[in-house]
């Protein structure tokens, strides 16, 4: 393969930082580590940071030499660590330096590190990029807090990325930044580890089986689950449902599955490992998604990798996930739900596992993801470093109250990084050595 | 209401064909010239990059779906100022009572006085009852009502020894401070939604999700009640400064009628008729003004302008604020469920 890297500003030096890592599991964390396994791949230097989880602290080495800092800080609520604005300086530094970075790569916007870091990159005059996993509304208070902390980051970020184009918009909406500057790069799913195995499940002939796989929580929809359930089971009398996950709402499925005498219909598998999904999602025919809001929706593709028919609620970014003929979408309201569910079944007979597994490979891959993202890597290089000045100028100009408080931040942050390179001067630093790229791989991703 | 299509041959190559096309590709700036012709962009993220796209394309339908302002209450100044009419006249009751307790505490109402203005209300109060009220009146309702009058006012007149006890070991001017307090509380938590006009309370209501809903009505109860009871406590710790049993019983009396059962009345009044209300509204506001002049030249000054403030300048001011009104709605919210949660 020719390596783009010649083409391009030369060999990217990246820091990807975000609260969500192993063993943490979800979209981030699988978007960071595919996207640095394959940015490793194609020449570039990826370290991963992360905050400690347990006793997992200090620095840890993954598939093919990816190094994780697992920096000694508490995480504070939901996974983010407690935000200290300058505490993390001294740390974040000194992995930058030694390492050599060149270029920060945030991801998600409401993980308290990615912040702080890349507000200190931008002090050391790094260049950086922030990637936006989820969607915000704008209506309370909470998302209000938000918005406007990723307002304070976005001001002085060089190239921002969305995995859809209705995150795109709201990441727009929500930070006033040009939209040129903000590219759509999706996630993906690694075809290799969903495939399908048609040995695993019934003949549709005999059994139609729904699959749900989600944390059951209000945000996943578990509620619209408890109403249409019932009324699925009552109208198609050959279907059955798996559910896995846990959470909150699993006690009203229970009830549900109690009250309609469903226990031999409806299978609750309580929380299942990342390993296993594959193992739950082959068993099935059409896999069911009743997310109310969610910006990508990873899950739908690694069910449709795995050649399951999806019926999803048209909610944020999933309309544009799949192609018409792979999905059935339908308004988050039961009534609604119930009728698309029926026209999957009957679509059911068209649906072939296998060509429907290809089509994936040839839609999604990570090594596409990389690709693309290298360009944006590329732009923020090229574009120019500003000094203090004219950032404070693009701080100030967040608002009225908050834009002083922003400077504020900023320079006493800089301030701190002065005295920093005073006590302990970059050049004086031990410079960590590079391990040798990774040996004539298997691009299986690709 | 799916879009799924049957799956077409012809859809398949044509992905096929472009996803191809596109990945084969290895320039970064991405000037698609495999792509047979130009093709029109869409908004999906599959088949890697879009030919002839660059990822950070701005496409003419981009913030197409974003709503403005969608779920705005227009308001008119005349509604507003109508509906401003009633919290002005709970503004006043609470300040005719506290008047009352002025003469009273400076010894200008003796009991026998107070105990007879208390039976006028009272009658006055169930005549109006009797007027607006929408349901007939049955001999049991009745015998219910007045069985619920006997235990509430003998409650009252069996516990005035207590009442009267109850803060001697406080200083009179914690008194006054906790009072005038507790009467803010008051104001500030009450119950407005019964004295305003039925629609504005739908039209704000109906616009939250049903889950909302229930909260906010949750929400509502909890303060009415902090309410209550902050005005309840203000007229023990007043009562509980006066010389005899029957004065305190007579001054509770009289303040528990004006806090409890006063509102009923304004919100039969209310249902009856608009005007009716705003007649009663005024002429409740005009008594005020006359009982406080004589007390007070700069309470009377102050009264006079927080009525002004309430039903002239505030609603002028909504009115105003409402253009600076920005609610932004779009695919990325969080879809609400269209039914209850229980």
């Amino acid at each position: 393969m020719v390596d783009s890297g010649q083409q391009s500003y030369g060999r990217h030096r990246v820091l990807m930082v975000s609260d969500f890592f192993y063993p943490n599991f979800g979209g981030v964390e699988n978007h960071i580590y595919y996207l640095s396994q394959c940015l490793l791949q194609r020449g570039h230097k990826v370290v991963v940071a992360t905050h400690a989880y347990g006793r997992r602290s200090g620095v840890r080495y993954m598939t093919n030499g990816l190094k994780v800092y697992y920096i000694p800080r508490l995480p504070f609520i939901q996974q983010n660590v407690l935000p200290t604005l300058s505490g993390s300086l001294p740390i974040i530094r000194t992995i930058l330096v030694r390492e050599g970075i060149t270029l920060v790569h945030g991801h998600q916007a409401f993980s308290t590190l990615c912040h702080e870091s890349l507000l200190h990159a931008r002090t050391m005059g790094l260049r950086v990029v922030f990637t936006d996993h989820s969607l915000y509304g704008f209506a309370d208070l909470g998302s209000i807090h938000m918005n406007k902390v990723l307002q304070f980051t976005l001001a002085d970020v060089h190239q921002a990325i969305c995995v859809s184009h209705t995150s795109k918009e709201n990441t727009v909406l929500r930070s006033g930044l040009n939209p040129e500057k903000v590219f759509v790069i999706p996630n993906a799913v690694d075809t290799a580890m969903f495939r399908p195995d048609p040995e695993a499940c019934p003949s549709i002939k005999d059994q139609v089986i729904i699959v749900v796989i989600s944390r059951l929580v209000y945000r996943k929809g578990a509620d619209l689950l408890v109403e249409v359930i019932p009324e699925v089971c009552r109208l198609f009398p050959k279907v059955r449902f798996i559910v896995g996950g846990d959470g909150p709402k699993r006690v009203r499925l229970e009830e549900m599955r109690e009250k309609h005498g469903l226990q031999d219909r409806v299978e609750m598998l309580g929380s299942v490992p990342h390993a296993e999904v594959r193992s739950v999602l082959v068993r099935g025919h059409i896999f069911l998604n009743s997310s109310l809001t969610e910006a990508f929706c990873i899950a739908i593709l690694e069910a449709a990798s795995c050649g399951l028919l999806t019926v999803s609620t048209r909610v944020g970014g999933v309309p544009e996930v799949l192609p018409d003929d792979m999905i059935v979408l339908a308004p988050p309201v039961p009534a609604e739900m119930v009728v698309a569910i029926g026209q999957a079944i009957k679509l059911l007979p068209q649906v072939d596992p296998f060509s429907m597994h290809n089509r994936m490979k040839n839609l999604y891959s990570w090594m596409d993801v990389a690709k693309r993202t290298e360009v944006v890597y590329d732009q923020a290089l090229r574009s120019e470093d500003d000094d203090l000045l004219l950032r404070l100028g693009r701080y100030y100009a967040c608002g009225p109250w908050a834009g002083k408080l922003f400077c504020l931040v900023a320079v006493v942050n800089y301030i701190v990084w002065c005295f920093l390179e005073w006590q302990q001067p970059a050049k004086e630093m031990e410079i960590t050595p590079d391990l040798p790229p990774p040996q004539a791989f298997v691009d299986k991703l690709d | 209401m799916g879009e799924a299509r049957g799956v077409t041959m012809e859809g398949i190559k044509e992905e096929a064909r472009v996803a191809e096309g596109c990945r084969q590709f290895e320039d970064p700036r991405h000037d698609c010239k495999n792509c047979p012709q130009r093709v029109r962009w869409k908004k999906v993220v599959y088949g890697g990059m879009q030919c002839g796209y660059a990822d950070n394309y701005k496409d003419s339908s981009f913030l197409e779906a974003m709503v403005m302002n969608a779920n705005v209450v227009k308001r008119d100044t005349a509604t507003v100022m109508v509906d401003s009419v009633g919290i002005a006249s709970h503004v006043s009751v609470v300040a005719l009572v506290a008047t009352v307790w002025t003469h009273a505490l400076n010894g200008a109402l003796p009991a026998s006085v107070l105990l007879l203005l208390d039976a006028l209300v009272l009658l006055m109060g169930f005549l109006a009852l009797l007027l607006t009220i929408k349901c007939v009146f049955s001999l049991p309702f009745v015998v219910q009502i007045a069985r619920n009058f006997t235990l509430f006012v003998s409650a009252i007149y069996v516990l005035a020894p207590v009442f009267q006890t109850l803060t001697r070991s406080i200083s009179s001017d914690s008194i006054w401070a906790l009072t005038v307090s507790l009467l803010v509380v008051h104001l500030f938590c009450h119950d407005y939604t019964s004295s305003t006009s039925p629609s504005t309370v739908a039209a704000s209501l109906s616009k939250d999700a049903p889950s909302k809903k229930t909260s906010k009505a949750q929400e509502t109860t909890l303060l009415a009640n902090v309410s209550m009871n902050a005005s309840i406590v203000a007229s023990v710790l007043i009562a509980s400064r006066l010389p005899t049993h029957l004065y305190v019983f007579a001054l509770m009396l009289f303040s528990l009628e004006f806090f409890l059962l006063f509102p009923l009345v304004t919100h039969c009044i209310r249902q009856r008729s608009v005007n009716l209300h705003l007649g009663f509204s005024c002429t409740l506001i005009f008594f005020t003004l006359g009982l406080i002049f004589p007390l007070s030249r700069l309470a009377f000054v102050l009264f006079i302008t927080v009525i002004v403030f309430i039903t002239l300048v505030c609603p002028y001011w909504l009115i105003r604020i409402q253009e600076y009104k920005f609610e932004i709605n779009g695919p990325w919210d969080e879809a609400k469920l269209c039914f209850d949660l229980d």
